[in-house]
């Protein structure tokens, strides 16, 4: 299964990414938000991270965990690789926890391009057909 | 949508009839040409029907010529909501809260920087940080943020960065005067702190430019501009800090929609009634962040005074023509079916274009009209125009904002490559200087719209007329 895929939008970036459950596919936006950015694989796992969101429905939930890694990488400047979510649902309310990995930007190491200023809620889609999907545009 | 849904009006006029949609109020209207016309996504014109639909529009929902997607509102898009029942987007804004354009004349004229602009522009590209994890050269405290948060280009002037004319100069003087840094959060602010002075990457931009031509001799003379003088322009916005707070209220406005029951297309189009609690929070912190974007180009500019005389060993003259926001949300009064109506006009990707004997504009260019910047893209020519009163009775005083793009950042990626770009920018004689050649490449002029067309159709349709046409020397980018 791939993790997920680019798909073409004029002024933007969007993103189908998947996931086998919703850890998976929260994972896998969070790397496809930083491969829109960097090659994901000039980075390295040199610290870890923890981030987490709440909310009461699975939209925001990924609305929320999406910009709160555009934050950590605007204001501490640190780019991300590896992640590892947890997603739990208790009275009606989801909490994400989030381990992430990568290290502080380096300018001479990290090639960019534009970077993503948001996570947007633009025809924003999360549906299961088996596996999860979640459509997402950033803005850039 | 379709675009046999688009009718057209008249030679640069077009309508999406009130009809396509069951929730539109008004119907949408674009300026086009035939050409441009062609170039539309259809999910350009499904978002400006989509704007439609929001409670309160006046007249219609506007799309100017360079009209493209964006996300909830298209870029280009101009919508005046009423200020007693309609309701204020920050998805109309936009993430990037007053992002716009400043123009600088000089008393350089063009051989004086022959065979130096190279030079040149690696010292601005030194002197002004850009690109991305770039951090200002200023270490402003918590308390100084809050005042640049309430007094915008003011706040740099007393500090050193720029002169009493400059704030003047700039749309609103350079201050939302409703600013409040009681409604912009913690996070936002962590992201404003080490930002401030900094271009930032993506369309951002310093050029050094040349006058190339002179269509409206009276106005260029007004605004100081003379046939081969050479000029500045900087083109960015409020940086992380405006990010952050569109989007921490987008994700309050999200749930202020459901608590109004606001019925939208759209959820990136989150709204919240005028007069709402939420709608005055998010107005205060969009004027923060705007306040703090006119600071940060007058930061920008004092840096660049600094350049130009170190660079000469000489006092260089750079005066500010004018100074624009092209994404933001502004109280505004017009006429709507003859009758004055207060009003929130959001213009995202769209430049106020004030027409002569408007109140809200400089006295020096009350009779010309208010001078309008439109940024070329890496390579192509930048326009100055000037503000029309047909742009006051059809657009709410609004014209377009630049060429947009027509190619996705991706697929420039794959058609171009950013050392052949730059390469064949040079035999032009122009010179770019970015952090690293895939910023060339996205930003390779193949991948937008001529600006050409899209100041011709502004021009003839008169939604602003041309002054003056400038010609990149030389592009610092992030």
């Amino acid at each position: 299964m791939k993790q997920f895929e680019f798909l073409d939008h004029t002024a933007d970036v969007q993103f189908l990414a998947y996931g086998k459950n919703l850890n998976e596919l929260f994972e896998n936006s969070a790397l496809a938000l930083f491969e829109s950015m960097i090659d994901t694989d000039t980075i390295e796992s040199k610290m870890e991270y923890t981030a987490s969101v709440n909310s009461e429905n699975i939209e925001r939930l990924l609305f929320l965990w999406l910009s709160e890694l555009v934050f950590i990488f605007d204001s501490k400047k640190y780019v991300f690789k590896s992640f590892n979510v947890d997603i739990n649902k208790k009275d009606e309310e989801y909490s994400l926890i989030g381990k992430i990995k990568g290290e502080k930007i380096d300018i001479k190491k990290h090639k960019f391009n534009s970077e993503v200023k948001a996570a947007t809620y633009h025809n924003m889609e999360i549906n299961k057909n088996g596996i999860y999907k979640a459509k997402v545009v950033l803005d850039t | 949508m379709k675009n046999e849904n688009l009718k057209r009006l008249d030679e640069y006029v077009w309508e999406i009839p009130k009809s396509y949609k069951e929730c539109m109020n008004v119907p949408g209207r674009l300026y086009l040409s035939s050409k441009l016309a062609d170039m539309v996504e259809p999910d350009t014109l499904e978002q400006v029907s989509n704007i439609a639909c929001l409670p309160g529009i006046q007249k219609y929902s506007i799309a100017m010529p360079e009209a493209h997607l964006g996300y909830g509102f298209p870029i280009g898009g101009v919508a005046a909501l009423s200020a007693e029942n309609g309701v204020i987007s920050p998805g109309g804004v936009g993430f990037d809260i007053n992002c716009g354009v400043r123009a600088l004349s000089t008393n350089l004229h063009i051989d004086d920087v022959k065979g130096s602009t190279k030079n040149l522009i690696d010292l601005l590209f030194k002197k002004i940080p850009s690109g991305v994890g770039s951090e200002s050269r200023i270490n402003l405290s918590s308390k100084d943020l809050n005042k640049v948060i309430s007094k915008g280009a003011k706040w740099a002037v007393e500090n050193g960065y720029g002169r009493e004319e400059d704030w003047k100069l700039c749309e609103e003087e350079g201050c939302f005067s409703e600013a409040s840094p009681e409604k912009i959060s913690k996070k936002a602010k962590s992201r404003g702190l080490p930002q401030l002075g900094t271009l930032g990457s993506g369309n951002h931009f310093l050029e050094v430019q040349r006058v190339d031509e002179i269509y409206d001799e009276k106005a260029a003379k007004t605004f100081g501009l003379e046939k081969d003088m050479v000029t500045v322009m900087i083109h960015t916005g409020s940086r992380g800090f405006g990010h952050q707070v569109c989007t921490d209220y987008v994700d309050r406005l999200e749930r202020a929609t459901k608590k109004y029951n606001i019925s939208i297309p759209d959820k990136q189009l989150a709204c919240a009634p005028t007069g709402s609690r939420e709608a005055g929070d998010y107005f205060k912190a969009m004027a923060g962040a705007a306040n703090y974007a006119w600071a940060n180009r007058q930061v920008i500019t004092s840096w660049v005074r600094e350049a130009f005389e170190n660079f000469f060993n000489t006092d260089v003259e750079l005066d500010l023509i004018y100074d624009v926001a092209h994404n933001v949300a502004k109280k505004e009064t017009h006429k709507v079916d003859n009758k004055i109506k207060n009003l929130i006009v959001h213009r995202k990707g769209a430049t106020r274009a004030f027409g002569p004997e408007s109140g809200e504009i400089p006295s020096k260019y009350k009779k010309i009209g208010q001078p309008v910047m439109i940024p070329g893209n890496m390579g192509s020519p930048s326009y100055i125009l000037k503000g029309t009163e047909f742009a006051m009775n059809n657009t709410f005083g609004s014209t377009c904002h630049g060429a947009g793009r027509k190619m996705s950042r991706g697929r420039a990626k794959g058609e171009y490559w950013g050392g052949t770009v730059k390469k064949e920018l040079s035999k032009r004689e122009i010179y770019v200087r970015a952090t690293h050649g895939s910023v060339i490449a996205e930003e390779a002029p193949g991948a937008y719209k001529d600006p050409d067309d899209v100041v011709e159709v502004s021009h003839e349709v008169g939604i602003s007329e041309k002054v003056a046409k400038l010609l990149p020397l030389g592009v610092a980018k992030g």
